[in-house]
């Protein structure tokens, strides 16, 4: 089960890097990365969880999870509208 | 847990690619928060594998430090280059 887990998660990061390596446009990128990235760590994590051996290691890794789920919104958000500003002011070599 | 751990690496050397051919600095961030992604999914399989719980406090650390990397790198970006007029 945790093995599955955690190839599920491999599968799913695979894909966001496949997205971010291919893709043409930033936004494609960033929603291929955010995503899948997300999505596959967490899946990951939570094989992981089940394989750790004692109270303490999964209880950090809960907290690994718990802290990638919280600011993984913010990353793309913050860099899209960066990208957007400098899009607009023209001044952007992008 | 070796095939996984190869696999990781793998995805690190596809994320890795968009980081050095990426055109923007934009690309570059998307691709250094996945690759940070993957260093610390490797962090916790290395710690798991070897038995030890605090391992684990330094792909926290880690996760933490990658975050605040990347909306410095996106907030406080150099200023545009101005293009030459013609």
């Amino acid at each position: 089960m945790s093995l599955a887990l955690m190839i599920a998660g491999l599968v799913l990061v695979f894909f966001g890097a496949l997205g971010v390596a291919i893709l043409p446009d930033l936004f494609l990128r960033l929603h291929a990365s955010t995503k899948c990235g997300v999505t596959g760590a967490a899946t990951f994590l939570i094989g992981l969880i089940l394989r750790a051996g004692s109270p303490g290691a999964a209880a950090r890794l809960a907290l690994i999870l718990l802290f990638i789920f919280l600011t993984a919104p913010l990353v793309p958000h913050v860099v899209g509208v960066a990208y957007l500003k400098e899009r607009e002011s023209g001044e952007g070599d992008a | 847990m070796n095939g996984v751990i190869l696999a990781l690496y793998a995805l690190m050397a596809l994320s890795l690619h968009r980081l050095f051919a990426g055109p923007s600095l934009y690309d570059r961030l998307v691709a250094t928060h996945l690759v940070s992604a993957v260093i610390v999914l490797l962090l916790c399989v290395h710690a798991v594998e070897a038995g030890r719980a605090f391992y684990l406090d330094v792909a926290m650390i880690y996760a933490l430090l990658s975050f605040a990397e990347t909306i410095a790198f996106a907030r406080l970006r150099p200023p545009a280059r101005r293009r030459p007029a013609p």
